[in-house]
């Protein structure tokens, strides 16, 4: 029943008085009425769309502009009569002029320099604290997107995942009094959205300007919290030009796409060739953030020039170590002396941190590919699961960021394949059907933690214990705890390589992941709650190039052992040791019962004390590993630049290398894990074989 | 009366579900994608349908079509949240069945004009 007609809307709009907001929603209604009316020839409701959409635009009605609104209202009603009396005769105007569609909301578009926090007094400071966590989220997500449009630029999907995240940015913060973030999340969101309506290629400057509009929102998020304190920061630099940019990404685009064109020739493909395809994703990415115009100028160095610097660093503090450390010195008898080589200290101990820095770089290159696996891994088992990442700019030694990549892959696999349930287990489970997997990763000391959570249905140890025993690893698991049967994952035979090519393409079992982190004097812990969930964790040091140790003695000769290798050390009872049947010389210690090794005979040390009461037990290792090393003393602890025993000598099992002590005389530094897997060759009965 | 709130972003939901308390309504049920929308329309009790436009999945205007395509979704009242009003968005709007809607950032007041709105064109239909 159209009781409505066009005159009505005539009539609402009539009424529209300068400054009347009631006058113009109730025409809007009407209007709204009208475009529902199905009974009306399409270009008139067209017409009468025009209207309500300058209608629906503040920005269309601010102050003085508002008589230049209600002018282009009355212009598209004057179309839509204009059909309604010629019925369908040809217009002669091909097409209602369309309101333009570029209608920022200036109103929403930040003016100041600063975060512009608006936040009603009655405002729920904890809605503000779940957009932080949201937008985060979402931002994640646009990021993970973006790095799948990096190798297929077609995929509608991952257009659309960023779209949506800025599209929800911008609309959740406006409600918040966000106006920096929602006016910048607009800008980003209508490039998208022109990538989305097929009139822009994600080309050219487009995949930069997106990552950059992310990073940039990151960065605006993350400083809410200061905001909210009373203490708004300034815009970041990059705002204006990026949101610039952003509007006009072809006059960034144009010269490039045409340099490629003239110089490829015969380029066949533009959109390969505009997407630089010889960059990693990663690369591509620092080099975003190199050319923003205010970054530092950099300069390239050669890893092996730096990886020398380090060294010789290294030897410096060394050298500078013993000069502390001569009699000289230390007597102190002369005062200027001390005072210079104090200095001089001071200096190296600078310098040493300044190098390492040289080679440290965040976290973020091993990350950000596993959001893209995880992504894979659930599509293809129908899981529906959400992957964050916290501290992706933590800083690592760089050798340590390509090391890290394949354990952080085989832990987010294992989450993925057998941590999160299906969505209906896990609906039945009484949990959200979408699980969770994230990553952590943080700075502790000189230590890196990386920890992977995932909120599945934990490590079954009936499961891991059916598979021990079928693989021949275990023959019964009566006497051993969860954490022994969860270590069990880890252990030679358990995971196949085979598993993994199929997802990486170069995949190791589990126990080489555990082996190469322990070679980088890492280790591997798991939690896990039935139902709950698991946590893996990896810790590794925040460099190689220089060891804390632990020297220790072992009859005349010292010898040096990674600190972050020994669990604990003690003075055994007498009556703790003793002999199990087939498996060689035990002791117990604090619940549990470790293998003994007597150092002396693993590294044929003569002079060395025979009765075990007599020195002390060292434990090393993780998990099913953990042994207990007898030396005769400890002597201290000292950094130390562990070198390679050289050619000469060749490699000696035991023996990672050597290094030069306080004193000027050299140490060796013990392979603990060769050590510990030697020992179970020869003792243990149950024959953990390496394969 | 009672709502069903539609919309991905928790916090989006929770304004929304807060706005509608402000006026007066306090029965509200909550879904975060357009599939478990429908579930929970199909549970029955539904008088009135807020939901997002730009939804993973299911868009709400897809959402939109679907509910209309149900013996008992015909006639719900649904009013779409959205941040932009543009000719092809409000036409494209109106064809899958949308009785009205709303830009983000709206107030209370606003949300409860727009409801009233839609109530009194479909109690006049």
């Amino acid at each position: 029943m159209a009781t409505l007609t066009i005159d009505d809307a005539i009539a609402a709009f009539v009424a529209c008085e300068p400054g009347d907001e009631a006058a113009r929603r109730k025409l809007r209604e009407r209007l709204w009425t009208l475009v529902a009316d199905r009974s009306l020839a399409s270009p008139i409701r067209t017409a009468l769309a025009d209207a309500i959409a300058v209608l629906d635009d503040p920005a269309e009605f601010k102050g003085a502009k508002e008589a230049d609104g209600l002018e282009k209202v009355r212009q598209a009603l004057e179309v839509a009569v204009d059909h309604a009396e010629c019925g369908d005769r040809a217009v002669s105007e091909p097409e209602v002029p369309s309101v333009p569609k570029e209608f920022v909301p200036e109103a929403a578009v930040a003016r100041a320099s600063t975060m512009l926090l608006a936040i009603p007094d009655d405002a729920d400071r904890s809605l503000i604290e779940d957009f932080i966590a949201e937008a985060r989220e979402y931002l994640e997500g646009a990021e993970a997107a973006l790095l799948r449009l990096e190798s297929a630029p077609d995929d509608g999907e991952a257009i659309n995942d960023v779209f949506r995240a800025f599209h929800t940015i911008k609309g959740t913060s406006s409600f918040l009094g966000l106006s920096a973030i929602a006016g910048f999340a607009h800008h980003a969101e209508d490039m998208l959205d022109r990538v989305r309506a097929g009139e822009l290629a994600f080309a050219g400057q487009v995949p930069e300007l997106s990552f950059r509009a992310v990073d940039l929102l990151k960065t605006l998020v993350a400083a809410i919290p200061q905001a909210l304190a009373g203490h708004a920061p300034e815009l970041p630099d990059e705002y204006e030009p990026l949101s610039h940019a952003l509007s006009h990404p072809e006059e960034a685009a144009a010269p490039r796409a045409r340099t490629v064109e003239s110089e490829g020739g015969s380029a066949p493909e533009p959109s390969a060739a505009d997407h630089a395809p010889d960059h990693a994703p990663v690369v591509m990415r620092a080099g975003t953030a190199a050319s923003v115009p205010t970054a530092d100028p950099l300069v390239k160095v050669r890893t092996d020039k730096l990886d020398r610097l380090v060294e010789m660093v290294g030897e410096l503090v060394i050298a500078q170590t013993m000069l502390v450390q001569d009699g000289v010195v230390r007597d102190a008898s002369n005062h200027h002396l001390a005072q210079k080589v104090r200095h001089a200290d001071k200096i190296v101990r600078e310098l040493q941190d300044l190098s390492l820095g040289l080679r440290m770089v965040p976290l973020k290159g091993a990350i950000t590919k596993l959001a893209r696996v995880v992504r894979d891994l659930a599509t293809r088992s129908g899981k529906q699961i959400t992957f964050t990442v916290a501290g992706e700019d933590t800083e690592v030694d760089r050798t340590l960021v390509d090391l890290l990549a394949d354990p952080l892959l085989h832990m987010v696999r294992n989450a993925v394949d057998h941590g999160i349930e299906t969505p209906s287990e896990r609906l039945k489970a009484g949990k959200p059907a979408m699980g969770t997997v994230r990553l952590e990763a943080s700075q502790a000391g000189d230590r890196v933690l990386v920890k992977l959570i995932d909120d599945g249905r934990g490590l079954q140890r009936d499961k891991i214990v059916a598979k021990a025993i079928e693989k021949g690893i275990i023959t019964s698991a009566e006497s051993m705890s969860d954490t022994e049967v969860f270590d069990l994952i880890f252990a030679p035979g358990f995971s196949t390589a085979e598993q993994v090519t199929e997802v990486s393409g170069r995949g190791v079992g589990m126990d080489v992941v555990r082996r190469n982190l322990m070679a980088m004097r890492g280790r591997t812990v798991i939690s896990s709650k039935a139902g709950k969930g698991s946590v893996f964790t990896i810790e590794l040091p925040l460099t190689l190039a220089i060891t804390d140790g632990m020297i220790v003695r072992v009859g005349a000769e010292r010898f040096i052992v990674p600190t972050a290798q020994i669990r604990r050390c003690f003075r055994p009872e007498p009556s703790a040791v003793f002999t199990a049947q087939g498996k060689g010389e035990m002791v117990q210690t604090a619940g549990e019962v470790l293998p003994v090794v007597r150092l002396h005979r693993a590294l044929r040390v003569v002079g060395a004390q025979e009765g075990v009461d007599q020195g002390i037990l060292m434990v090393v290792g993780d998990g099913n590993n953990r042994t207990a090393f007898l030396v005769d003393e400890l002597l201290g602890q000292q950094q130390v630049v562990a070198k390679p025993l050289g050619d000469a000598i060749g490699r000696v099992q035991g023996l990672t290398g050597g290094a030069i002590l306080g004193d000027g005389r050299v140490g060796l530094i013990l392979d603990v894990d060769e050590l510990v897997v030697a020992s179970r060759g020869t003792s243990s009965a149950t024959g953990v074989q390496a394969a | 009366m009672r709502f069903l709130v539609v919309d991905d972003s928790a916090t989006m939901r929770r304004i929304i579900v807060n706005s509608l308390d402000r006026i007066g309504y306090q029965d509200v049920v909550e879904a975060d994608d357009g599939a478990s929308a429908l579930s929970k329309f199909a549970e029955g009790g539904i008088n009135f349908i807020i939901t997002d436009w730009n939804m993973p999945q299911m868009s709400g205007l897809d959402f939109a079509r679907n509910v209309r395509a149900r013996a008992d979704g015909a006639s719900t009242p649904i009013l779409m949240v959205t941040t932009r009003s543009a000719r092809e968005d409000i036409l494209a709007a109106v064809e899958a069945g949308v009785n009205n809607y709303v830009l983000k950032p709206f107030t209370p007041p606003v949300l409860k004009e727009k409801i009233d709105a839609v109530l009194s064109v479909s109690a006049a239909a």
